[in-house]
């Protein structure tokens, strides 16, 4: 890394592959957070009112600030709460929530490991984000299949939304399963 | 078998919050609740029966080559067991937690690690530990027990062009004339010939003008070389950094070298200057008592002077010493110290009223005040005060004060400049 003039360059330095530091990845937790809240209080029921939408941001920064604690089960536990309390979203959107519920656990789990000044590794996250993806991809065909269960109709664009995401999440799996040696050179 | 790794409570906690979705979306026929809980309830399951059982090992090892002052180079070498995504790396030094890395770790991994640190003598490199991180973070694994490293840094050296001489040197050799009649030296003066003069000595010009008939034969006589000697003093009571709040408590940054680190760059310095022009060097340690490494010359003395400083660091309470320790006759003594108390000043003076031409050198590194309060900063200032008393009282005794913070090497050549105009105190 190249050191601004003038600065003093750190006591200790190891020498790593391509990192994200530890806040870029609190950063990312309350980024997730934010838009689990937004598509949950957007795509259903009726627009909350303030004090809850300020009670969801200080949820949402506490979670991103100190993710070891149980905080971001509760932020998910309430939006649950929120979509049980009202009409069920929209396929496109419950498959989003889908996404960022698992995302959003799955982060705080890894940012809660390493404190603030810590350093994490792209290819730590990258071996577990391939987990993410397989699971995401199992998840939205379920979500997928409860719907249609649940008696709600498809429409066209919906069947290409689902097949869309489905397929990226697989792709997703299969991009960053990388085995340690090449088959063909086995 | 070993057992498995503990579980997170972030990973408790997901499985938890999952399996309550998916219950309430149950009871209350919401599929669409149901399946929020379904991927985090998957997932906890799946990574929690996916922990390792195996330990992760962690070690710090040295890299190749000599520690260079401002740089140590290591190695981490992390193993893991198949099946962990990443390891977690703490690096602390002198009690202060430096860095903290997530790392992938596939089998095992060697991370070189940089320390950079102005500081010399025996020292801590790093203490390293590691915990493993399971599978979507859901298990960790017992800290590693921490590995540290020591390793001895050598001092480093300033060149310096001129150093003073001691008033009396020794020997039939070396660099320096001496008063004494011999060879290799300027011309000391014409003389009959006597028995014993070598025929190549005899100065035929002078012969043929003073006894043109050659009664008499005149010689050339030159005076003969000599070497000095000079033993260097350390005062190794006192390792304080700039920081006057670190001097009864913490250790001072890696950034800041303390008085010791400049005593050992400025004996090695000095030490060099000496041997260099082939002089021989001792070094005494006024805080501890061992046998003091006698002067010596050549390129092997100065490997063992610098690796002697190396190894001088504060030991304990000091004994407190009736007289100063026994130095050879003739020498010059150079004492470094950072004159906080009386000890070494007095041996400074004893030396000097016993006949040794003294330099003082002041090892004290420039104090950093800025943040210092009000009752801190008339403590230093009363500290101060004493220690120009101190200062100012040997030169009044003919010790010579240098300041190692403030040019030295321009100090020295002046000082040996003045030596040499001094009528009759050039050494010789």
């Amino acid at each position: 890394m190249r050191l601004l003039h003038g600065a003093t360059p750190p006591e200790v330095d190891v020498r790593l592959g391509r990192c994200v530091s530890a806040v870029a990845l609190r950063v990312a937790l309350g980024v997730l957070g934010g838009l689990l809240v937004l598509v949950a209080f957007t795509t259903t029921g009726t627009p909350p009112p303030p004090v809850v939408v300020g009670g969801f941001v200080v949820l949402v920064v506490a979670t991103a600030a100190r993710p070891r604690a149980v905080l971001p089960g509760l932020l998910v536990g309430l939006v649950g709460l929120r979509v049980l309390l009202t009409q069920p979203p929209p396929l496109v959107a419950l498959m989003a929530l889908v996404l960022l519920v698992h995302l959003v656990l799955w982060c705080a789990a890894v940012a809660a490991r390493i404190s603030v000044r810590g350093r994490v590794e792209v290819a730590v996250l990258g071996a577990m984000l391939r987990d993410v993806a397989w699971l995401q991809a199992g998840a939205q065909a379920l979500t997928v299949g409860a719907v249609v269960v649940s008696g709600a109709s498809l429409a066209a664009g919906d069947v290409l939304r689902v097949v869309a995401i489905v397929g990226a999440m697989v792709a997703a799996g299969l991009v960053r399963s990388r085995p340690s040696s090449a088959w063909w050179r086995r | 078998m070993s057992p498995r790794w503990p579980r997170t409570r972030a990973s408790a906690g997901s499985i938890a919050v999952g399996a309550l979705l998916l219950v309430g979306g149950a009871l209350t026929g919401r599929a669409d609740v149901a399946v929020l809980g379904a991927a985090p309830l998957v997932a906890g399951v799946w990574d929690w029966r996916r922990r390792p059982t195996d330990d992760v090992s962690v070690r710090l090892s040295a890299a190749d080559g000599v520690p260079q002052p401002g740089r140590i180079e290591s190695v981490v070498e992390v193993a893991a067991p198949d099946g962990v995504p990443g390891v977690l790396v703490g690096l602390r030094r002198g009690g202060r937690e430096l860095a903290e890395v997530l790392v992938a770790v596939r089998g095992t991994r060697r991370l070189p690690l940089t320390v950079r640190t102005v500081r010399t003598g025996l020292q801590e490199v790093a203490t390293v530990d590691a915990q493993g991180v399971g599978p979507g973070a859901a298990s960790v694994s017992a800290p590693t027990r921490p590995a540290a490293r020591e390793t001895v840094v050598l001092p480093g050296r300033r060149a310096l062009d001129a150093v003073p001489l001691p008033p009396r040197l020794r020997g039939l050799t070396g660099a320096h004339e001496s008063r004494r009649p011999g060879e290799g030296g300027g011309l000391r003066d014409v003389h009959p010939f006597t028995p014993g003069d070598r025929l190549r000595r005899v100065d035929w010009r002078v012969t043929a003008r003073r006894s043109p008939d050659l009664r008499e034969l005149y010689v050339r006589r030159e005076h003969a070389l000599a070497e000095a000697v000079v033993v260097l003093v350390l005062d190794s009571r006192d390792d304080v950094g700039p920081d006057p709040l670190t001097w009864r408590g913490p250790v001072p940054r890696a950034q800041d070298p303390t008085s010791l680190d400049l005593a050992r760059g400025a004996a090695a310095s000095v030490a060099e200057a000496y041997l260099g022009q082939g002089d021989r060097v001792g070094l005494d340690d006024l805080g501890t008592r061992r046998r003091p490494l006698p002067p010596g010359g050549g390129r092997r003395q100065l490997d063992r002077i610098r690796h002697a400083l190396a190894v001088t660091r504060p030991q304990g309470e000091p004994a407190v010493r009736l007289r100063a320790p026994r130095l050879p006759s003739g020498a010059l003594v150079v004492v470094f110290s950072t004159f906080l108390d009386d000890e070494a000043a007095l041996a400074a003076a004893q030396w000097r009223h016993l006949g040794h031409r003294v330099l003082a050198v002041d090892v004290l590194p420039t104090l950093h005040l800025r943040h210092l309060g009000d009752r801190e900063r008339i403590a230093v200032r009363l500290i101060s005060l004493a220690r120009e008393d101190r200062l100012a009282d040997l030169a009044d005794r003919d010790v010579e004060v240098v300041t190692w913070r403030d040019a030295p090497e321009v100090a020295l050549a002046t000082l040996a400049r003045q030596a040499r105009r001094r009528a009759g105190a050039w050494a010789r």
